[in-house]
Parts: structure tokens; sequence; C-alpha cells
């Protein structure tokens, strides 16, 4: 198993089209650091103009930790879609290459072509987003520095301490990873059903847009049906950047205000991923190699 | 090449059957292949060559039958049967984006056998690979990607090897090379090759034993030499006034080896040694004799299945 696990992963990382999504992922990272090192104090003085004439807000606002969150609410709407790149090929492009029947007919399992196939591209999405945490995180505290975290929601304005910040991060990564795990999960089942991976990229796209879309609209008829869609709880990130208060309003460090509802959305994930994959077993197992 | 109806047959298959709605491609088809065997699978494009070799790979489920390789049930000991075999599949397509050695040298550890450099690098050279080896496959002729693709095949020293239209796509002298390649890994070695070809002259010139299928259907199985007895050949007359020469034809002893089939081309059922005694008996009623051609019995047979 670990040597289908290796020959994935080298086939993985010697395919040009792996790195489109790192380049992506650093390019797009660059330019909003760019444009936040050029023109970010006036954008944050614009933000905070409100803020300002009630309270008086000392320090360095646009530090490494801002920019990261800011970064992190905008790429992880996109990164689904770099996921499936390379998590849609995963089987349809074996079909298409005309290697699937190679693979399937060495004396290895199906079951394991598909375990080695999902691992591996599991295995690219956590690249992806450690790649993404060091240019987002690294990079951004590199050059904002570090201070404390203030996020303006709708009707609250979060302070975090800058001690405070850094394991929120290694958190909210986490989460993340398991949530894009999640999308590679569904591009890997999708791929199965094609032969090539267009399909499946552009099918895995149009179901997270649809959720997303459901997911947005408050009407009766929906709200049922929210909770089960992973894409419900794939922004369940955010979680760990609300921080619980003592019976003094005073932030609690270390703490998250509703963990248990964020333990919930990773639970959801977690079922999906394990459903997915279930399926693709499923379908694999029985599916006649015609291509 | 060795083959005898008394030694356990190497691949059995029984009433095997695969249907795609009403549609059945692989219809109750059985056969064998006996160690050493150079086994030709004949049958006519759409026959349902490749939907059989897909089921001996279990890349297909068949609906009904059964599939013995190496005394073994192939469902029950699938990885164990498949550590032996080496298949190419219609065209080998490779990953273009790795080098001739790393596509050999992945498939080489899929194979669980512990494969050495130095056997990837026999196989390379056994192929004519080895000064292109370094090269990525999307840069190989259709010709190389075959030989890569017959080298992943061998690699793990199979006892079986399954060919399918393996010559497809390819100039004489890449077929050339294929048939010499097949008939001294045959010889040397002792390996058994199931060939499927849509070609019997292909066919004729490497296997010793053959099977020919129509329609999913099992039409003549035996070996090559019995089949293709150049002693008993078809001879077809070629002259200047056919008409007049099948008149000559019915006055003669030759008029019941007439192919009524073949009308209005003089054909006769005949050995060699008649031949003399017929052209001088033609020659002798006026009949001007353009050419004579041997037509291949069992090549006409296929033709007309073509055809149908």
């Amino acid at each position: 198993m670990i040597t289908l696990i290796r020959i994935e992963l080298f086939k993985i990382f010697r395919k040009p089209r792996t790195y489109i999504a790192f380049g992506a992922v650093a390019s797009i990272i660059w330019l909003i650091q760019l444009g936040f090192w050029a023109d970010g104090e006036s954008y944050i003085n614009f933000g905070m103009a409100a803020l300002s004439e009630t309270f008086d807000v000392q320090g360095r606002v646009l530090n490494g930790y801002l920019l990261a969150y800011i970064i992190l609410q905008t790429l992880l709407v996109h990164v689904p879609l770099l996921i499936a790149l390379v998590s849609g090929d995963m089987i349809s492009g074996e079909a298409n290459m005309g290697t699937l029947r190679l693979l399937a007919s060495r004396p290895v399992s199906r079951t394991q072509i598909i375990l080695s196939k999902f691992l591996a591209s599991s295995v690219y999405t956590l690249a992806l987003l450690v790649w993404m945490a060091v240019w987002t995180l690294f990079f951004s505290l590199f050059i904002f520095g570090a201070d404390d975290m203030i996020i303006m929601k709708s009707e609250v304005v979060t302070q975090i301490s800058a001690a405070d910040a850094a394991w929120r991060y290694v958190a909210a990564f986490g989460f993340a990873a398991l949530a894009m795990v999640t999308v590679s999960a569904l591009a890997f089942l999708l791929s199965i059903f094609a032969e090539n991976s267009i399909g499946p990229i552009m099918a895995t796209m149009s179901i997270i847009i649809l959720f997303t879309i459901l997911n947005s609209l408050n009407l009766p008829i929906y709200q049922d049906i929210k909770p089960y869609l992973f894409t419900t709880h794939m922004l369940g990130w955010k979680g760990f950047f609300d921080v619980a208060v003592n019976a003094s309003n005073e932030q609690i460090p270390g703490s998250v205000e509703n963990l248990p509802a964020v333990m919930r959305s990773a639970g959801m994930l977690l079922l999906h991923v394990i459903l997915f994959l279930g399926a693709s077993l499923y379908v694999f197992r029985r599916k006649d190699i015609l291509s | 090449m060795s083959s005898s109806l008394d030694i356990a047959p190497l691949l059995e298959v029984s009433g095997l059957t695969k249907t795609y709605g009403s549609f059945k491609a692989v219809d109750d088809l059985s056969f064998s292949v006996f160690p050493g065997d150079v086994f030709g699978f004949l049958g006519q494009n759409g026959a349902g060559k490749s939907t059989t070799i897909r089921m001996l790979l279990t890349l297909i489920r068949p609906n009904a039958g059964q599939i013995r390789v190496f005394g073994m049930d192939l469902q029950q000991h699938r990885r164990e049967v498949l550590s032996r075999v080496g298949a190419v599949i219609e065209k080998p397509d490779l990953y273009g984006y790795l080098t001739g050695q790393e596509n050999l040298s992945l498939f080489a550890r899929m194979s669980g056998k512990g494969i050495t450099k130095a056997r990837i690098q026999e196989t390379l050279e056994l192929v004519g690979l080895q000064k292109r080896a370094g090269d990525r496959v999307k840069t190989y002729s259709q010709g190389m990607k075959q030989r890569l693709g017959i080298a992943c095949a061998l690699v793990h020293d199979p006892d079986l090897i399954i060919l399918d239209e393996p010559t497809n796509g390819l100039d004489p002298q890449g077929i050339a090379d294929i048939r010499n390649l097949v008939l001294s890994l045959s010889r040397e070695q002792g390996k058994t090759f199931l060939i499927s070809s849509h070609l019997l002259a292909e066919i004729e010139l490497m296997a010793n034993r053959m099977l020919i299928i129509d329609r999913g259907r099992k039409i003549v199985e035996g070996s090559v030499r019995e089949l293709v007895d150049p002693q008993d050949r078809e001879l077809q007359v070629e002259t200047l006034d056919d008409a007049h020469a099948l008149e000559c034809i019915s006055h003669t002893p030759w008029a019941g080896q007439l192919m009524h089939d073949r009308l209005p081309q003089v054909v006769l059922s005949m050995s060699h040694a008649e031949i003399p005694a017929l052209v001088d008996a033609l020659v002798g009623q006026g009949v001007r004799i353009l050419a004579l051609r041997p037509v291949n019995r069992l090549e006409a047979y296929f033709l007309s299945l073509t055809h149908a």
C-alpha cells in the first residue's frame, strides 16, 4: 500500500498541472500582500472610520494576523477549484490517458487503487494548504509584523491578542484542510464516472456553487437541508476566531466561543469524506473498465 | 512452441458471456491455451476480442462463465494470477509526462516482485529502448510506445503474456520487430502468448494455435498448421475468358472441386500436386491463363465473416 501511495504521489508531483495550484495560490497571496503594502493603511482607515469615532485605536491594525485572516476569507472560496483540478483527474485522467486499464490489470486490488489514489490526493491537498499557510501567515507576518488582531463582523468587533492568534491559525488551517479534503473526496468520487477530467472538475464546482447559493438563501424550504450540506460547514474555521468571554464580558485567552459547533461542523465534514470515499470504493470495485 | 492436449491448459475459458443490455458482446465462449503456445485470437473489429481480453484481466466482469489461469480460478485468485500475467491492452497508453524508464519502473514496482534496476535495464534493452529510456514518453513514436508497453508487460517476467492488437499502427519494420520478439521469447524462454488481431496473416506468422471468433461466438479453434494447410488450399485461376475456363473445367475430373460460392471467379479446391495437370488440361483446350493464385481457405473463410 505504501508503495502504491508513493507511486501516486510521484505521478501527482511529476504532473505539470499540479503546480498550477501552487503558482496560483502564491500569486494571489502575493498580489493581496502587495496591494495592502501599497494602499493598506488608507483601506484600513476607511474600514475603521466609524470605530475610530468611538474608540481610540492604537497600534498596528494592519498587521500580519489581520491580513492572513483577510487572505483566508478570500482564498478559501476559490481553493476548491484548485483542489478539484487534481482530485477530479485522479481516475478520469487515467481513463483518458488509457492507463487505468494498465493499473487495474496489475496484481493490486481495486480497493488499494482507490485508497492509494485518495490518500495521495489528500496529501496534495494538505501540501497545498501548508503552502498557503506559509505564504499567508509567514510572509504576512514578515512584511506587516505581528500585533493584536481586530476582526469586524456585522455587529461585533473582536480583538484577539497577538499571543492568542497564532494557535487559532493553526487550528483554522487544520479545519480548512478537512474542508478541502471533503472537496477532494467529492471530486475524486465524480472522477470515477468520467473519462476526462473536465467533467468532474466542473461538476464539483457546480455542486459547491449550488450548495453555497442554497446556504445563502434564507428561505424556509431550504432551512432543513442546510445542516446536511457540506458547504454549510466549510467555513467553520472562522469559529476559531470567535473568542469566549467571561461573566464580566472579558475575553478568555485560548478559548473558542462555540467549540461544539466547530467540532460538529468538523464531524459533518468528516462524515462527508467517509461517505464520498465509501461511494468511490463501491462504484469502482464494480466498474467495468472500458477506457 | 508446443502444445499438447494431454497437458493441462495454462488458460482455460469456459462458457464466458458478457452482455450489455440485450447485446451479447461475448457469447458462451470457450477455449484453452496451453503452456508454450503462441495463441492467435482472431476476429474482425467488434467481434468481442478486446472484451474477452478485458475479462481475462479482470477489467470487465463476465455475466457467466469461468476463467482458470495456471489452474486457479481467476476471480478467487486474482492477485496471484495477475502477478504472473503481463498484458498490453489495445494501444499501450502510458504516462506521457514521465520518461520511458520511469514508466517501466512504476509498473515494475506495482508487480510487487521487487524488480531490480538491472532487470529494468535488461527489459529496456530487450525491446531496444535503452537509448531513449530517459526521454519523456510523449516524444515517442507509436512504435516506441508499443515497445515500451510490451516492456511493461514483460518486466516482471510473467508466464502468460496477453497482447491485444500489438502491431496496430506500426510500420512494417515495427511489425517485424514485435513478431521477432514474440517468437524469440516463445522459443528461448518458453513464454506463453495470447495475441489478438484482426489480421490473419500476422497470426499465421506468429501463432501455433488460433481461435477465430465472430459476434462474440467461437467459430473455429485449432492448430494453425491444420487450419491453414498449404497442401490443401483453394486455387484461383485467372484467365482471359473465365466463362470459357469454367466450361472447360466442367468436363474435367476437377469439375466437382469447383467452388460454386466463388463464381463467376474460377476457384478450385485442390492440392499442389494436381496443379500441373489442371494447367495442361486448360491450356490444351485453348484457355489462356493469366495467373494461378493460391487462396488461403481460412483467409477466405475469415473474409467471408468480415463481409457478412
